[in-house]
């Protein structure tokens, strides 16, 4: 039903919109400051939760005193709430660029995995340029240093070894290739952590392949953890976490007394080795000179040897002279007799060749002989066959047989003869037989004379060649040997230079060797057990601080927007008031239609509430939209996370809403009230204006006579209308307020730091002792004492402390010194007002003011003081001093020995610096 | 016996701070039903007081009301709304128009919260503004402005029908004009009107006079035979 009063609520609108426009706009700027602002902080959050879930963030990092073997992993593994698990090796590294020298955190990643399987690599690089390494050589380097130093794609970073030669024990590669850039979710802020390297603190980072690390354990453990679906930045993640933390405190303590034993064992196998090593080290160099004395009573005993040797050789060699000579002599007489005999016997041969040569003669004769008879007798035979062929008594036969006869007469004489002769042959040759044979005997004998000679010779001959040759290789024998025994002795010479001048070098090498030995005993000595230290994602120093720096800007939108929303509440109380007292003629006649109270205050209410809900729409979407992404920008500058996405927050947007529209109907609905109380004829006719009053002033006639009427039509006025004083005056003090807050905290942020370090903390350098002991802070002293530029130092205590009272604990560093004069010059310890100094003496601690008031405590109270592995101590506060970075307690050395039974370990010294710039 | 209408002894007063003034000091008329009663006095005697109370825009502070029996005197709040609604219309002195809405918007206003309202367009043209209907206001001359703010009183269809000094602000042309509707209004359908005026030359054409002055009654005089408005010299 097209209705009247809707129109005339609408043109109401309309027709006048800046009032409208006014209050939507006034609206809009106080909720969308409130939710926008409050929406700041979550969508934070949830930008950085989403990246942290993007990439996979590990939940719980993992470090050990001792890094992590394959056992610890799968221990860890399969605890309860891991879900995925990824070991890995760090090392830092210096890398020089343009002259600076940058501290680099070098991580191992896990190339395979990283292309095939992007979305299951837990702290999964975000790569903001370039692509990930490929080959050993190459890396992926930290965005941030893009900004600050002079890095490129395909320039090569080379770890240096000249200050840090134990790196390459890390690893096996020292120069990379930069591929491309990265952020990664483990540094959402610039801080990069510390190191043992350097001046403690990284520059950046940067991710190597897996490949180059040559360590034998794990440095690190990242694990993302079951169940998650907290943000991170709640207190029930951080209660998840710890749950976890326990956890693995659990494994640990398993874990932990079952690797000290393995690595005392093979640490022992190893010092074992060494020490065995050592020790065949000093037998060789004992031996050696061992040797070298043998090789010189070898030496001497060779020369004494040659002495006699040659002594024999000479004696042999005479009595072998003489004997050949005496054997000379000998064959020659043998020879002379030799040669008489064998005259002799030449002499009997050639008469026994005359004999036989004669015998040959007669044996001729005799032979011709034979021969004659033997011819008679074959004749005798012939013709005696002849015979018996013919007959007897025959003239042939006659003639044979007289023929026969007559041979066979012949025959017998010759044989007679023969046999004569024959047998004086005989004789005869039996007498040269025999002299033969005697010849021959002494032939035979002579023979064997002059065998016997010759061999006599032939030996002699031999021996003296024997003798000659004997002689010559003694002599060069002799020679030898002494030409060999001079190269002995050179060469024992030369050992023993050698020796002499390798001995202290070795003797030192055996010396440090040894001392390594004695120093790797002590540490195995003071090797313990090994510590895990679980470090959860809320505790992530990015993590963490942008923890921090959400809820500081959640802090600033508690406080702040609601300032906004108080100038956005009272401007909307006034104008509502002042549209429902400007309608009231209006709101007369509606009365005098008869239209209800209600239908006509709905009037006003639908006007404020549209009004409202408009603003507070329009509020919520450009301040969810502006505010987050601006403050989140401005912080952007110092993380490293993606853009803010523009969300709403419903909660903070509600409570705008309602306060918008609490602020605006209330008014409206009270004024309404308040005019629809009156008649409609009183409605309909002009409100009587207040009626003037006097003010103060006038009864001081001193000041109000010399007012002119202006002023004192000003000074009226001023005081006439209160409620329009009151809001003036709040307005202009609230953003004068406002203003002045707002250079105040610039100029007290500003200020604390010059306040802090240069009248406070009086010192230039502060030197932590690794390891304490008197020698290494005499060391240092001695250092510092002779360097010309500094000008002072003093050595003290710190450690961190638990403080405790009834019901908060909170942590502080607690300093302790021995020279409380001297400190003075170096901490002042002042109150903070009036700068009066604040003193410190044995019966007390002096407290921090910060910390003195966020734990409630003023002087004279007593706080418990936890100090790691020390027992519980109670102290009384007896000053507070002004303090603006951190929490200090002071404490003098006297004290602490009466609270603890003994002196504090000087592990610290403060420095001044001559001021030469 | 009470009238239709019947004011006893009715007194309204104003406290402003010390001041305290006496609008009606003891009123007391009846009225019939039907009649056209014309309440004259000079300014300050108290009409508009009387009419306020009358029509349920004012209250008073001693005295009893009636209006068809109804003590009206006697209201809450809630009662009052009622009583305005559906029982009055009322013609303001200075028109009291809403001013963005038209001539017929604002009888509209009037009428779509009444029981028995008349179509405000034939209201509209029987007030002679049949080509006004769509304008503002601010662009109404008075003549017609009052015109509408009687169309919308009519377009209630009241029992009672207030007007106060309706022709005040008009000519003597219009005056007539709007006499004369009013008039006939009463005459044809019987609705009790009351109409407050200074200007005496009106009253014969009442069927009753109140005169008043000082807040108090001075004269009610009846008048049997009214004269017609025609007849009427300004």
């Amino acid at each position: 039903m097209k209705n009247s009063f809707h129109k005339t609520i609408l043109r109401h609108i309309i027709n006048n919109p800046r009032r409208y426009l006014a209050i939507m706009f006034i609206v809009a700027l106080g909720v969308s400051f409130f939710s926008g602002v409050r929406a700041a902080s979550p969508n934070m959050r949830d930008a950085a939760d989403k990246y942290l879930d993007d990439y996979n963030a590990s939940d719980i990092q993992i470090i050990s005193t001792l890094g992590f073997d394959d056992e610890d992993i799968q221990a860890l593994r399969q605890a309860k709430n891991t879900d995925a698990i990824m070991p890995a090796y760090s090392v830092d590294g210096f890398v020089i660029n343009d002259g600076r020298t940058l501290l680099i955190n070098f991580q191992s990643i896990d190339t395979e995995k990283i292309s095939s399987q992007p979305k299951s690599v837990l702290n999964m690089p975000v790569l903001v340029e370039g692509r990930f390494p490929s080959e050993k050589n190459e890396c992926v380097l930290d965005y941030l240093l893009v900004d600050f130093y002079n890095f490129k794609i395909g320039d090569t970073i080379q770890i240096q070894t000249s200050s840090d030669p134990d790196i390459v024990k890390s690893l096996n590669q020292l120069e990379y290739k930069i591929v491309g850039f990265v952020n990664s979710v483990q540094y959402i802020s610039f801080q990069r952590g510390s190191s043992t390297k350097g001046d403690g603190s990284l520059t950046g980072f940067a991710f190597i392949p897996e490949g180059n690390f040559t360590l034998e354990v794990y440095t690190g453990v990242f694990i993302k953890a079951k169940n998650i679906t907290e943000s991170r930045f709640s207190e029930e993640y951080k209660n998840k976490i710890n749950q976890f933390k326990e956890e693995i405190k659990q494994i640990g303590n398993i874990r932990n007394p079952q690797r000290y034993q393995q690595i005392k064992e093979d640490a022992e196998k190893e010092l074992e080795k060494g020490r065995k090593e050592l020790k065949d080290a000093e037998n060789k160099l004992s031996s050696g000179e061992k040797e070298i004395l043998e090789g010189e009573k070898k030496l001497n005993d060779g020369q004494k040897e040659l002495e006699a040797n040659r002594k024999k050789y000479q004696d042999e060699i005479t009595k072998a002279k003489k004997e050949l000579d005496a054997a000379k002599v000998k064959l020659e007489d043998s020879r002379k007799a030799l040669d008489g005999n064998q005259k002799q016997l030449n002499a009997a041969k050639d008469e026994l060749n005359r004999a036989k040569s004669e015998m040959e003669g007669k044996k001729a004769q005799l032979e011709q002989g034979e021969q004659a008879v033997s011819e008679l007798y074959s004749q005798i035979s012939a013709l005696t066959l002849q015979l018996e062929h013919l007959s007897p008594g025959s003239s042939e036969a006659i003639e044979i047989e007289s023929q026969i006869s007559q041979l066979k007469n012949l025959y017998n004489q010759m044989s007679r003869e023969l046999e004569e002769s024959r047998k004086l042959f005989e004789q005869g040759m039996a007498q040269i037989e025999e002299n033969e044979k005697k010849l021959s005997q002494n032939e035979i004998q002579l023979k064997k004379g002059w065998d016997e000679y010759n061999k006599g010779k032939a030996e002699y001959e031999k021996n003296l060649a024997l003798y000659e040759k004997s002689k010559a290789e003694g002599a060069t024998k002799l020679e030898e040997a002494e030409r060999e025994l001079n190269k002995s002795r050179r060469e024992l010479e030369k050992a023993k230079k050698e020796l002499n001048e390798k001995k202290p070098d070795a003797l030192k090498e055996m010396e440090n060797a040894r001392k390594k030995l004695e120093e790797g005993e002590r540490e195995l000595e003071k090797l313990k057990e090994p510590e895990w230290y679980a470090i959860g994602l809320n505790e992530n120093t990015g993590v963490y601080s942008y923890n921090q720096d959400t809820d500081r800007v959640a802090a600033i939108g508690l406080v702040f927007p609601l300032i906004f929303f108080l100038v956005a509440a009272l401007v909307c109380l006034t104008n509502m008031t002042r549209i429902v007292e400007d309608d009231r003629t209006n709101i007369g006649i509606l009365k005098a239609l008869g239209y209800s109270g209600f239908k006509i205050a709905s009037k006003y209410l639908v006007y404020s509430c549209s009004a409202a809900g408009f603003g507070i729409a329009l509020g919520v979407l450009t301040g969810s939209a502006i505010f987050p992404r601006v403050i989140a920008d401005a912080y952007g500058i110092i993380y490293a996370l993606p853009p803010v996405a523009g969300e709403i927050d419903v909660n903070s947007s509600c409570i705008a809403g309602i306060g918008a529209i609490i602020c605006t109907v209330v008014p409206t609905l009270l004024v309404c009230y308040k005019e629809l109380a009156a008649v409609p004829a009183t409605l309909m006719r002009p409100r009587a204006p207040k009626s003037g009053r006097r003010i103060m002033l006038e009864r001081l006639p001193v000041i109000w006579n010399r007012l002119n009427f202006s002023q004192k039509v000003t000074c009226r006025n001023l005081f006439r209308y209160k409620k329009r004083l009151l809001m003036t005056v709040l307005g202009i003090a609230g953003c004068t307020g406002l203003v002045y807050t707002g250079f105040g905290l610039k100029d007290s942020i500003r200020l604390m730091v010059p306040v802090q370090y240069e009248q406070i903390q009086k010192y230039d350098m502060t030197v932590f002792l690794r390891e304490t002991g008197e020698e290494n802070l005499s060391d240092l002293e001695s250092v510092l004492s002779n360097n010309q530029n500094v000008k002072d130092f003093i050595h003290f205590h710190q450690t961190e402390v638990d403080a405790t009272t009834d019901n908060s604990t909170l942590s502080a560093y607690l300093i302790v010194t021995d020279n409380t004069e001297k400190f003075y010059k170096f901490i002042t310890l002042r109150k903070r007002r009036t700068h009066t100094p604040v003193r410190l003496s044995n019966s007390g601690v002096v407290i921090t003011e910060k910390f003195g008031r966020m734990l409630g405590i003023k002087i004279g109270d007593t706080i418990t003081l936890k100090v790691r592995e020390k027992p519980e101590v109670k102290v009384k506060v007896e000053g507070i001093t002004e303090n603006y970075v951190m929490h200090y307690i002071y404490m003098t050395d006297e004290l602490y020995q009466s609270l603890y039974g003994e002196s504090p370990e000087i592990n610290a010294v403060y420095s001044q610096i001559r001021d030469n710039s | 016996m009470a009238g239709y209408v019947s004011f006893q002894n009715v007194v309204k007063e104003y406290k402003m701070g010390d001041v305290t003034v006496r609008a009606a000091d003891g009123i007391t008329f009846d009225a019939e039903k039907g009649e056209f009663v014309v309440v004259v006095g000079p300014s300050g005697a108290g009409k508009t007081t009387v009419l306020n109370m009358l029509g349920g825009m004012d209250t008073c502070d001693g005295g009893k009301i009636f209006v068809d029996g109804v003590e009206v005197s006697a209201f809450n709040k809630k009662q009052l709304t009622t009583y305005r609604r559906h029982d009055i219309g009322f013609v303001f002195q200075f028109y009291n128009l809403v001013q963005n809405l038209t001539a017929l918007e604002n009888v509209e206003l009037a009428a779509q919260i009444c029981k028995n309202p008349l179509d405000a367009r034939q209201v509209l043209k029987d007030v002679g503004l049949e080509n006004r209907m769509g304008n503002f206001p601010a662009q109404l001359s008075g003549g017609e402005q009052q015109r509408v703010s009687i169309a919308r009183a009519l377009a209630k269809n009241p029992k009672l029908l207030l007007c106060d000094e309706p022709t005040g602000a008009l000519d003597d042309a219009t005056g007539r004009q709007v006499l004369e509707l009013l008039h006939k209004t009463c005459k044809n359908t019987g609705m009790t009107v009351f109409v407050i005026t200074h200007n005496q030359a009106i009253t014969p054409v009442a069927d009753r006079i109140i005169k008043l002055r000082n807040g108090r009654v001075r004269e009610i005089i009846r008048n049997e035979n009214p004269l017609p408005v025609e007849r009427i010299e300004w």
